[in-house]
């Protein structure tokens, strides 16, 4: 039988006037890295963007040698743009910053992650006003850019916060599994007559959910900044922008493998499962990509809990894949809950930083390494609605120890048990026949070490923030 | 039908005498204290309550400024009768607290006995609860304290003992069972409560019936009345599709920002959360009229339709309700949900928008409806500015059992009613996958 098709009309984008890094990830430029920025002078400041405009990269431009793009935070908004222009502000999330306590208290940012803690972004480090992130196709290109900026940024009296280095470790996450399998598809960015499988649409979502200025999936437009340009003029400079969450998350790999081995080997519970098994119960995924949850040969992105994995049999209900994207499993209602999952999605754009602790994530060499550099994500993400997407799919998902029904799980992975405001050690449950089995005690695996909240503007809003002089 | 337990909702308002303004914020706040830090309160010491609040709002017909009167709120859902909850509330020690928080406001009587003071002080102030939502009606604050136990005592005896993939359900069952009659010898107690039922979709057709009824019935009786009466409903619609075109929504530049911290500050202690919130409603008889009708129609269905653990299919809701308030001005809603304020109101958007369209479109500032149930609520970003807009701040909030959710109280419901159930291989499979 043949697959029907989705039909149906999806918005013009306006790639020209989109930041190319929204669009895609630029998979084909292997170096990349992130200088961190303070602003001094706002003449400068404007003077500095007129300068850079023409080397930022559109959405339109589909295979740069070169991508180069620009994101400011919140203090670098303010710094440009006076708050009485503001007509509707900034989201308030944004406005208030990633580093503050309500923010913290929905994220986890506690304790162990507390921005007191963090290397950049956090209460005792420098302010972050802008963020530029460059990707190159090999280290030469991406020093000789650098270079070139950094002469920009003294002409300009622009100081260098700090320089963030990515590491090109491939496919995989420094674990060892499979990472980047998905990620939404931007409906539109295919044409506005795109056409998907149908069992790609619970993960077709409309582009007003990523970028400001379209619909989105309750069929109205996100709320966007505007600035008063005269008398009754007024600039919608939200529009084709969009808010990046970045977060520099450290990962203990030793820890992780270290724990897994020993339940393996001792916990009685788990008698006659293997590390990677057991390291593939938590992720939802095996180390290789494949997923858990029953799945057509070979398709790693296209499967569904609730049908066949209704009770977490194969892939458990709190593992990572299955807290951070719940697909259609979701209470008792598939359909329903493939709508409402689509509310909260992101795209992602991270990419790693350090040296893998063995070179091809053998599991066991990873475990007995003595290796302690630090080694990582740098998490970043596009999302409209900061609030109801990254921090959503944080809060109400992975930190939800309650999530779907259950009683202590908080996601292995990334969670954080937020309400206690300390890291406690807490549970992971392994639905199965003919009873549950429970893993206890689990340590911290990976932990926040920097990070911000930025808004990335489309190349008018770019232009209007290099120009607006004398307003 | 007697045979359940049945939960009441408490909701009692009185003006704060001004000059005890201070003393009163002082004791909630001691009591709010001693709440979240486990310490002694009176609550923990009345059998029968789920969840209790005190709110202090100023009156918001007030001629003065704001921040002249203010009016005090204590809301609560308990077991069984309001006497035998009042004689709880001022039996010994427990009153002290209570009797020093309401002898702050303007009509207490502190020249009677305390106990009598205190009873007819809230009999005096009550108020109807118009539209009121339980998510587990008939379950005791006992029933569900015991079974927590059990379900807790399970864990243990799964931590303790390891069983194999070949183990036959039943046998682990019988050891679960044979354990629990070692550490808990009174569990046998629990008995399934008996509701009475209709499915949301027979409600909804019964009430299409019931007006349809109605019109045969007028049609019957003269022609005449059937056209008086398909005149009145078509008067009614067409007044509230005018009504809907004109009213005013929240501006987008009014996102309230500075509000929020204050409300945001005693979120996410626990598992679950709470919401106050109070509107005025939208000036006219009309409006005030559908809000009746509609807040009447909800109370039915919660009642007999969504009384299994989900309110139009959320299931995150414990106790929930509206009511009518200064004069059939304001719109109070109190809520008691799991998890964050934001999985919260989501859920109210993706599942129950209509439901609360159909509600909140009778007050005023709402996002512009359509049809009384559509648009509104689905706005989602403009809902939910609303919707903080006018929450307000609760001084004092207890959960009798703060860390669990609705699905953990059916859950282990479900469990303890199923340990004195003979099961056939598949039912004891079910059973087993509940722990």
């Amino acid at each position: 039988m043949a697959k029907p098709f989705i039909v149906m009309q999806y918005p013009k984008i306006a790639f020209n006037d989109i930041q190319g890094l929204l669009i895609r990830s630029y998979s084909f430029l292997p170096e990349a890295c992130y200088v961190m920025l303070q602003f001094t002078e706002q003449a400068q400041v404007r003077a500095f963007l007129a300068d850079l405009l023409p080397d930022i990269t559109r959405a339109s431009h589909k295979r740069p040698d070169l991508a180069f793009h620009i994101a400011f935070t919140n203090t670098g908004i303010a710094r440009l743009i006076p708050q009485e222009q503001l007509i509707t502000g900034f989201a308030p999330e944004f406005t208030e910053g990633l580093n503050t306590k309500t923010r913290s208290r929905i994220l986890g940012d506690f304790d162990t992650n507390a921005p007191e803690k963090w290397y950049w972004g956090g209460d005792h480090n420098p302010q972050v006003d802008a963020v530029l992130m460059i990707f190159a196709k090999d280290s030469a290109a991406l020093e000789n850019k650098y270079q070139d900026t950094t002469e920009k940024l003294q002409r300009y009296n622009i100081t260098e916060v700090t320089r963030l280095n990515t590491m090109n470790i491939g496919s995989k996450e420094h674990f060892g599994f499979e990472d980047g399998i998905m990620n939404p598809l931007v409906a539109g960015v295919g044409g506005i007559n795109a056409r998907y499988k149908a069992e790609e649409e619970q993960n077709v979502v409309m582009p007003g959910e990523f970028i400001l200025g379209y619909p989105n999936e309750y069929e109205k437009f996100p709320l966007s900044p505007r600035v008063k340009t005269g008398e009754t003029d007024v600039f919608d400079i939200g529009r084709n922008g969009s808010y990046m969450v970045f977060r520099q998350l450290e990962q203990d790999v030793k820890v992780f493998w270290e724990f897994i081995f020993r339940l393996s080997e001792n916990d009685p519970h788990l008698q006659g499962m293997g590390p990677e098994l057991i390291a593939a119960k938590i992720m939802g995924r095996r180390l290789n990509g494949e997923p858990l949850a029953p799945a057509a040969e070979g398709d790693l992105k296209n499967f569904f809990f609730a049908a066949n994995d209704k009770d977490g049999f194969h892939c458990p209900i709190g593992s990572h894949i299955r807290k951070s994207n719940p697909r259609d499993g979701i209470d008792d209602d598939p359909g329903l809950s493939v709508k409402m999952v689509k509310k909260h999605k992101i795209l992602r754009r991270g990419r790693a930083f350090g040296a893998p602790l063995s070179p091809d994530f053998d599991p066991a060499t990873m475990r007995a390494s003595e290796n302690n550099d630090k080694r990582g994500l740098y998490f970043i993400c596009f999302n409209a609605q900061i609030n109801r997407q990254f921090e959503f799919i944080q809060n109400a998902w992975c930190n939800n120890n309650k999530f779907d029904g259950l009683n202590d799980d908080i996601d292995p992975i990334v969670g954080f048990p937020f309400r206690e405001t300390a890291f406690r050690n807490s549970a992971f449950t392994i639905q199965g026949c003919p009873v549950r089995k429970k893993i206890n005690d689990i340590p911290q695996f990976v932990f926040v070490r920097g990070g911000a909240y930025f808004f990335m503007p489309g190349m008018e809003a770019l232009k209007y923030l290099a120009n607006a002089t004398g307003l | 039908m007697k045979n359940i337990t049945d939960q009441n909702g408490l909701i009692v308002i009185a003006d704060i005498d001004a000059n005890k303004l201070s003393i009163l914020c002082n004791e909630l706040h001691l009591l709010h204290t001693a709440i979240i830090n486990k310490a002694d309160h009176p609550f923990r010491k009345i059998k029968g309550i789920h969840f209790a609040r005190f709110v202090i709002f100023p009156d918001p017909l007030s001629a003065q400024p704001p921040g002249q009167l203010f009016r005090l709120v204590y809301s609560g859902t308990y077991d069984g009768q309001l006497d035998a909850y009042l004689q709880a509330m001022t039996a010994g020690e427990t009153i002290s607290p209570f009797q020093r928080i309401f002898s702050c406001c303007k009509d207490y009587d502190p020249a009677m006995p305390p106990a009598t003071a205190l009873t007819t002080f809230i009999k005096g102030h009550m108020q109807r609860v118009d539209a009121y939502y339980s998510g587990y009606r008939g379950l005791s604050t006992d029933m569900i304290g015991k079974e927590a136990e059990i379900y807790t005592l399970i864990q243990q005896f799964l931590r303790e003992r390891t069983f194999a993939a070949t183990d036959d359900p039943k046998f682990i069952k019988q050891e679960i069972v044979l354990y629990l009659h070692q550490q808990a010898p009174g569990y046998n107690d629990i008995k399934a409560v008996p509701l009475p039922y209709i499915k949301p979709v027979y409600a909804a057709l019964l009430i299409v019936l019931l007006l349809a009824g109605v019109l045969v019935l007028a049609g019957i009786v003269h022609l005449y009345l059937l056209a008086a009466f398909l005149v009145l409903i078509a008067g009614i619609i067409f007044y509230l599709r005018r009504l809907e075109q004109t009213a005013p929504e929240l501006p987008d530049t009014e996102q309230e920002v500075a509000a929020v911290p204050s409300l945001t500050k005693d979120e996410d202690f626990y598992a679950q959360n709470q919401l106050s919130h109070l509107v005025a409603i939208s000036p006219g008889g009309f409006r005030l009229g559908v809000l009746r009708a509609v807040l009447w129609l909800i109370n039915l269905l919660a009642k007999y339709s969504f009384n299994k653990g989900a309110l139009g299919g959320i299931s995150t809701i414990h106790f929930a309700g509206w009511s009518i308030l200064e004069k059939e001005r304001t719109l109070l809603f109190f809520s008691n949900f799991d998890g964050s304020w934001e999985n919260y109101l989501s859920d109210f958007v993706d599942r129950a928008a209509v439901g609360l369209t159909g509600v909140w479109s009778n007050t005023i500032n709402f996002p512009r409806t359509s049809w009384l149930v559509f648009k509104g609520a689905a706005d989602e970003e403009r809902f939910k500015n609303w919707t903080r807009k006018y929450q307000i701040h609760t001084q004092v909030w207890y959960s009798a059992f703060e860390e669990l959710t609705v699905k953990n109280i059916w859950r282990n419901h479900r469990i303890a009613l199923g340990l004195n159930q003979e099961m056939n291989d598949m039912q004891t499979k079910q059973w087993l996958n509940l722990l």
